[in-house]
């Protein structure tokens, strides 16, 4: 399927070596130990915090203790504790200052905030250090049962002519994963229009409140019809693509392959989904406020509705999750994911034999993965356009382009 | 003979860059640390500040020297912090700009012996082939 004279074939695993990923991911275990170390250390002190917050709160409930005082390292001597409302706080610095137990408590809470937050950040860098570390203990499997990456340049017919550059892994004995594609491409084609289908009628009934969201630009049907190839490598890409592709024109989709590539193989990218999927639901809210300020509730609104849906046919075909998340994301008129995308697009097209970012897909990186640079430079008055123009060989533009 | 002579100087030579390289990477890795500890102090003195900003007029704040507490004016503790602040920042940045001079220097060093090491090979490959 794979037209000939365009695009080039490469091993994986002469890329990079296999012991040198391991090599790579065993220095990355030794990094997440010591994070681990540190984040011992720092729960530890929250809850010494802890312990001291209980201590200080009951401190004034009396107005002297009963205490043994430690006298030495050895001895005690009876004692009694007064001024249990005074406290002198170290502030840091060797600063110190007079507090009333509530003002120390006070300060402990905010003490421990802090606390909180730096055992938030490191956690996360832990995740992502064992994201990057499953991502090298993956590379190295694949290198070794020799995986091939087929890199390909794409141009599109469109009057901007964006060029797409998709790259893809297949298993090395190509004829097995060919026609298993060819089975699947017409099933997933049938798939994909009755889920625009769907879509459209409910883009329709909520689209009262947004109408001017039809006034956008949208890329022509007949892309549609465009190759089947394309198409399927599109399906296959779209759940990731429907997240990355819109505001930025460089983006990498990944899917992975087993490199075994028998029939099941094709199915199997949808398992390891999901988990990309929620971390662009957290995504996504932080990018809001990027967006088009003149209608907020259309962003808002279609997201609610069709995260869940999102959710649902997660479990079911990818396609119908491509659908639900492209739509959402059109509705929602990412001009927004911008950002992320100038992070991880480019870096994953250049290099990803270096050490990715560990995150959303840079475990897949090599798994499979289509990289698409569409440079699309639409003048239109309508924000949106970004976002709907930038997907040019999608599906999902047929709906739009009829809603038009 | 002269080929042999040549070789020699081209090891020592060698090995003089490859010391060198090693000490701007000594140097560099004392930079890191250098730049950890001040990025710590910087985090604690901007703590203090934050308490400092939200202690009442009147309290009392004492600065420990030594053995001894010393009463201090919260104005002037306010203004000893920040300023505090302000040179470690300086301080950072400081850093910053050597650790980027360092690497470049590092960075040059390793194309040189990378130089060095092709030479002495084709060299002696010439050698063996002779």
């Amino acid at each position: 399927m794979e037209p000939p004279a365009k695009g080039t074939v490469t091993p994986l695993a002469s890329l990079f070596s296999e012991e040198e990923a391991r090599k790579a991911a065993s220095y990355v275990e030794e990094k997440i130990g010591e994070k681990r170390v540190e984040m011992n250390r720092l729960q530890q002190f929250v809850d010494e915090n802890d312990n001291l917050i209980n201590l200080v709160k009951k401190l004034p409930d009396q107005l002297h203790h009963n205490v043994m005082v430690p006298f030495g390292k050895m001895a005690f001597f009876p004692g009694r504790l007064i001024h249990t409302n005074e406290c002198l706080v170290l502030l840091g610095e060797n600063y110190y200052t007079d507090r009333s137990s509530k003002q120390t408590v006070d300060f402990l809470k905010r003490r421990d905030k802090t606390l909180q937050s730096q055992i938030h950040s490191l956690k996360a860098e832990i995740e992502d250090f064992q994201t990057e570390a499953s991502f090298f203990a993956t590379t190295a499997s694949e290198a070794a049962e020799g995986l091939v990456e087929i890199r390909e340049e794409y141009v599109e017919e469109d009057s901007s002519a964006p060029v797409i550059q998709s790259s893809e892994r297949e298993p090395s004995n190509i004829s097995g994963g060919e026609a298993e594609e060819g089975e699947l491409e017409d099933d997933d084609f049938a798939r994909i229009m009755s889920r625009l289908n769907e879509l459209e009628m409910e883009e329709e009934q909520e689209g009262e409140d947004g109408g001017d969201r039809g006034e956008e630009h949208y890329s022509p049907i007949e892309i549609l019809e465009e190759s089947q190839h394309d198409l399927v490598k599109g399906i296959r890409g779209e759940t990731d693509r429907g997240r990355i592709e819109y505001g930025k024109q460089e983006t990498t989709i990944s899917v992975p392959m087993k490199a075994s590539g028998h029939s099941s193989s094709i199915r199997e990218p949808r398992v390891s989904e999901p988990r990309v999927k929620a971390k662009v639901i957290q995504v996504l809210p932080e990018t809001h406020p990027h967006q088009d300020l003149d209608d907020p509730l259309n962003c808002i609104g279609p997201m609610a509705q069709y995260l869940p849906k999102g959710d649902q046919s997660r479990s079911g075909t990818a396609q119908q999750n491509a659908g639900t998340w492209r739509d959402f994301q059109a509705t929602a008129a990412i001009s927004t994911a911008k950002a992320k995308t100038n992070v991880l697009g480019p870096q994953k097209i250049e290099s990803p034999i270096e050490k990715p970012e560990p995150e959303f897909d840079s475990t897949k990186a090599f798994t499979g993965s289509i990289v698409e640079h569409a440079h699309i430079q639409e003048t239109s008055t309508h924000s949106h356009t970004q976002s709907s123009a930038s997907q040019p060989s999608k599906p999902v533009s047929r709906f739009k382009a009829q809603r038009r | 003979m002269s080929s042999s002579t040549a070789v020699r100087d081209l090891q020592r030579d060698l090995e003089n860059k490859a010391n060198d390289l090693g000490k701007i990477q000594k140097d560099i890795g004392k930079n890191h640390q250098l730049r950890k500890k001040y990025t710590i102090q910087l985090g604690e003195n901007e703590l203090v500040l934050k308490e400092l900003d939200l202690l009442e007029e009147d309290a009392n704040v004492y600065k420990l020297i030594g053995p001894v507490l010393v009463k201090q004016d919260l104005a002037e503790a306010n203004a000893n912090v920040r300023k505090r602040i302000e040179y470690i920042s300086a301080e950072l940045k400081r850093l910053d700009a050597i650790l980027q001079d360092m690497e470049e220097k590092q960075n040059n060093k390793r194309e040189t012996i990378m130089k060095l090491q092709q030479r002495l090979q084709s060299i002696q490959a010439g050698k063996a082939k002779a």
